[in-house]
């Protein structure tokens, strides 16, 4: 079976393409946060992680007969609201770091021992 | 939606106190007394908490089940707001002096205000907003040392880490909203009772991601990276406030969430807990050994003693020793800020005097100031958990709760775990037993130091308690147990 007959693609779009979606987007960005070691990137697959779980939360608030959907939607915009705050600490955080030691590389940010 | 007032009565203080202190700062010239307000304004909170708890005030459940008000928020939050009056009257002589010690004071206060409602939640929002304005808080409290290079830079490791750490735990907090279709922790725990065993495998992933976003805020292996880096290059009070405050609230919140909300994955997460557990105390205890610098040791040690803490969590999986658990980490975290926060006070002292953190530096501390060396022995002692001092007890209860939970579930393979407690505890005498070691045994000719009254008093505050809670350690494990009680 090749891969353009997989149920998925022919069932109508539903919970199962956005959990997938989802799962996707996080571990791009885990891979972000391991991986990169530029400070900005970091934070950019960090926000990639909260966004990938705010959609979930989302489409669980839409799908999911059994659960109260107000929870989740509520849940989401507090989720957007700390994002946001998240960035404007980090970027300030990344500003005095670039003062400091004119790098926001991570790699070369190594006074602290070990 | 009803909201009870009297339930927040300690969070709506707090919140008047951090506004207070942002005004005062943005009015008045002189910021000496900035410090001296906060305290006091602490030191006020302690007293409503406490006073609620004689009075048997402020229980009960408000803001639509988001804030639970019971023995155990009441008695946390107590320890935390004590705490941080002791961590104030630590940075009085460090902080004030300095520009910016309004922000200090605002950001110490909101992060307080983070962990106080962290202990309270009942609710998955709570826990994610509460955690969230603790660590946004505490980021710029690691870097409030502008100009020094460490400061920022573990500003950043900790923003990076926990950034990392709270997408876990959303992402675990998203999926077991699917899972039960609330976020109420109560609601929660009723849906997983008859969930479609199908879900069991989900259900498991999503409580241990929820338990990876929480250990980083308990600095349990294996995300403790950023916990030496954060203690050596944050300012002396922030990592005391950290080693503390956080570990409180992340503490509450694990109880909360795993034997609360999660009692019927017990068995899937004891193993993981146990796990965490032994990898926390070897790690934490075998990485300090090494160590040069007082602050990054104390580092490590924090992560050992998260180790010894999980432990009592692996004990309240069951339900006959789940009380005995769960009131071994409340009487251990208590016993936990009095020790910790009294050898802080010392390396704050020394470090502001001396600007010096090196373990070699104490050399001759013992002569310099006898008073404050004998403070500083008396903490590493209880910290290595010695007969005369609290930590013996704490540890006592906690390896005891795990022996009876081994006994009272026939896992005989469970007392092993305290078997590796005790190995550890003998492991880490060595490396608190080398700062007396510098202070009595090595000689220096440094000039006489002398403690300011606030630093002094905190340091004597922490040593007497250690000992204090030895001789009578009765009133505050029936406390912890009255705490527990019905959970």
């Amino acid at each position: 079976m090749s891969w353009f007959q997989l149920p998925l693609l022919h069932a109508p779009l539903g919970l199962p393409h956005v959990l997938i979606l989802a799962a996707a987007l996080f571990c791009l960005g885990l891979y972000g946060v391991l991986a990169l070691r530029h400070a900005v990137r970091v934070l950019m697959s960090l926000e990639l992680m909260l966004n990938a779980a705010n959609l979930m939360l989302v489409a669980f608030a839409n799908y999911v007969p059994s659960a109260s959907p107000l929870r989740g939607q509520v849940f989401s915009l507090f989720v957007i609201a700390v994002a946001a705050a998240e960035t404007s600490v980090a970027l300030a955080i990344f500003l005095l770091l670039y003062k400091q030691h004119q790098t926001v590389d991570m790699e070369k940010v190594d006074s602290l021992q070990g | 939606m009803t909201i009870d007032p009297s339930l927040l009565l300690p969070e709506i203080l707090v919140t008047a106190l951090a506004l207070a202190v942002l005004i005062w700062d943005w009015i008045v010239q002189d910021k000496r007394l900035l410090g001296r307000i906060a305290l006091f304004g602490l030191v006020l909170v302690s007293g409503a908490i406490g006073g609620q708890l004689l009075a048997g005030g402020g229980i009960g459940t408000t803001l639509a089940g988001m804030f639970v008000g019971d023995r155990l928020g009441l008695i946390l939050r107590l320890a935390i707001t004590g705490s941080a009056a002791l961590v104030v009257a630590l940075s009085l002589d460090i902080v004030c002096s300095r520009p910016h010690a309004g922000e200090f004071y605002a950001l110490l206060l909101m992060a307080v205000l983070g962990a106080m409602f962290a202990v309270s939640a009942g609710d998955l929002v709570q826990v994610f907003l509460s955690i969230e304005l603790l660590s946004l808080s505490s980021y710029a409290l690691a870097g409030w040392f502008k100009t020094d290079r460490r400061s920022s830079e573990a500003a950043l490791k900790y923003l990076l880490f926990g950034g990392t750490s709270s997408g876990f735990f959303l992402f675990g907090a998203a999926l077991l909203y699917g899972i039960t279709g609330s976020t109420n922790l109560q609601d929660i725990a009723r849906a997983l009772a008859h969930l479609d065993p199908r879900m069991g495998p989900m259900a498991l992933l999503a409580g241990l991601l929820a338990l990876a976003g929480l250990s980083y805020k308990v600095a349990a292996v294996p995300f403790h990276g950023w916990c030496p880096d954060v203690y050596e290059g944050a300012p002396v009070p922030v990592a005391a406030f950290l080693s503390v405050g956080s570990k409180i609230a992340g503490f509450a919140v694990l109880i909360r969430l795993l034997t609360g909300a999660l009692p019927y994955l017990a068995g899937d997460w004891l193993v993981v807990v146990a796990i965490l557990s032994v990898a926390s105390m070897t790690f934490g205890n075998l990485a300090a050994l090494g160590q040069t610098n007082v602050k990054r040791m104390l580092g490590y040690s924090s992560i050992a003693q998260a180790g010894y803490l999980l432990l009592g969590l692996v004990a309240a999986a069951n339900l006959g020793t789940k009380g005995l658990g769960l009131a071994a980490i409340v009487f251990y975290l208590i016993g936990y800020a009095f020790m910790n926060l009294g050898a802080f006070a010392v390396v704050a002292l020394f470090a502001h005097l001396t600007g010096k953190e090196e373990i070699r530096d104490y050399a001759g501390l013992g002569r310099r100031n006898p008073v404050m060396a004998l403070f500083m022995l008396v903490c590493m002692l209880s910290l290595a958990g010695l007969p005369p001092l609290v930590g013996f007890w704490g540890k006592f209860y906690l390896f005891s709760a795990v022996v009876q939970y081994a006994l009272a579930s026939a896992q005989p393979a469970y007392i092993w775990l305290a078997v590796v407690g005790v190995m550890n505890s003998v492991v880490s005498m060595y490396y608190y037993m080398k700062v007396p070691k510098a202070m009595y045994l090595e000689k220096s000719d440094g000039a006489p130091l002398a403690a300011s009254g606030a630093l002094a008093a905190v340091a004597f505050v922490g040593a007497v308690a250690a000992l204090a809670l030895f001789v009578f350690p009765q009133p505050v494990w029936d406390l912890a147990m009255s705490a527990v009680r019905g959970f």
